[in-house]
């Protein structure tokens, strides 16, 4: 397949998915640059796999494993890491493009939902991500966590009641 | 915390995402370091729409806006006017997202009545276009009212709601019976006389149909 068509296929897959990815990164690293490097480093090595003609089951799953991939490196490359802020949703992103009392009110709980789920066991965090606000199936979670499927949908359970026993 | 409020509240953090410029920006990073691994093989999709790659990464928008344009361009250059030709797509693409036949015949007949405004208060300016106009929107408002199913659609429109736009719809016949009368003198063109007829015509059909309905009642 020549490169014009490859780059075209993969400009399709970026579209698709950038915002997911994106999104993905950023609940990890809370951080909005390091965020946008990161999801940029994810898409330019996926591309250096998929140019070269290389089969890829699920664009998707791949996607996240190199995003996932990516941010374990970064913190492994990070001596000293210093705390970022996980209080808030940075306000550089879009919630809703609502300025009204509702969309204050919804920003808060979300604040307070976000910040609870970066206090979470990383695992579970990561299982809560993917698959309720990324709605991954399980299958994919399974790929990208490498656990089994089993595995998987007791992590959601235990997950969801860790992050419950947060609000208590 | 019950599970389907907290599941609730975390689906709803999927509706975080980037801004459209920073949406670009990540696209141009990616992309211009693409191409520059091959010069030689430069993406000329990209290249042509450089300058307007916030309308390419959404695609729907660049065709939306394109059809918008085309149908704005060709009302305009059938009816010469732009504030007309606008207000032609503008309506037109309400009556098409209009959710119900009652909906879309409220519409049209609003449309019609506003034409009829226009002209009766122009005081003879462009008449014969205006009649032309009426005529067009009075048969489509027709037609859609005899789409209407007289005892209503559940969950849409009541039989209530079908006998008082009929009732709107006998008198805006008859106000428009009376301004074409009073419209004749303003009347140089032949076509324009032709058209009046044409419609005085049309209005006494369009009256029958709707005594005819409101009989029903």
């Amino acid at each position: 397949m020549d490169w014009k068509k490859r780059n075209s296929q993969f400009e399709k897959i970026y579209q698709r998915l950038v915002d997911a990815i994106y999104r993905f990164v950023y609940f990890k690293v809370s951080d909005f640059e390091l965020a946008k490097d990161i999801t940029a480093d994810t898409f330019l090595r996926f591309w250096k796999t998929f140019k070269n003609g290389k089969k890829i089951r699920n664009d998707k799953t791949f996607l996240y494993l190199i995003a996932r991939g990516l941010i374990i490196d970064y913190y492994r490359k990070k001596s000293n890491r210093r705390q970022i802020s996980i209080d808030k949703i940075d306000e550089e992103l879009l919630l809703d493009g609502e300025e009204s009392d509702n969309s204050l009110d919804r920003k808060a709980e979300t604040d307070e939902l976000f910040a609870k789920l970066k206090g979470l066991k990383k695992e579970y965090g990561d299982i809560l991500i993917l698959y309720y606000i990324e709605e991954l199936k399980i299958p994919e979670i399974s790929a990208i966590l490498d656990k089994k499927e089993n595995t998987v949908r007791v992590l959601i359970h235990r997950a969801l009641k860790a992050l419950k026993k947060k609000y208590e | 915390m019950n599970d389907k409020k907290l599941i609730g509240n975390l689906k709803l953090l999927r509706n975080l995402k980037l801004r459209q410029a920073d949406s670009l920006m990540l696209y141009d990073r990616i992309f211009s370091q693409i191409q520059e691994e091959h010069p030689d093989r430069r993406n000329l999709w990209a290249d042509l729409t450089a300058p307007f790659r916030t309308v390419a990464i959404r695609p729907i928008f660049t065709i939306s806006a394109a059809l918008i344009l085309l149908l704005v361009i060709l009302f305009v250059s059938v009816s010469g006017n732009p504030r007309r030709g606008i207000e032609s797509v503008l309506f037109q693409t309400e009556i098409v997202l209009a959710p119900d036949k009652y909906q879309k015949a409220e519409l049209a007949l609003n449309f019609s009545r506003q034409k009829l405004n226009d002209l009766k208060s122009s005081q003879g300016k462009d008449t014969g276009k205006k009649i032309e106009d009426l005529m067009n929107s009075t048969s489509r408002t027709n037609t859609y009212l005899a789409g209407l199913n007289l005892m209503g659609e559940k969950g849409k429109y009541t039989n209530a709601q079908c006998l008082s736009i009929y009732k709107f719809y006998d008198s805006y016949l008859d106000d428009l019976k009376n301004t074409l009368t009073a419209s004749a003198p303003y009347l140089t063109k032949s076509t324009d006389r032709n058209n009046t007829l044409l419609l005085q015509k049309r209005i006494s059909e369009y009256e029958k149909q709707a005594e005819s309905r409101l009989k029903l009642y």
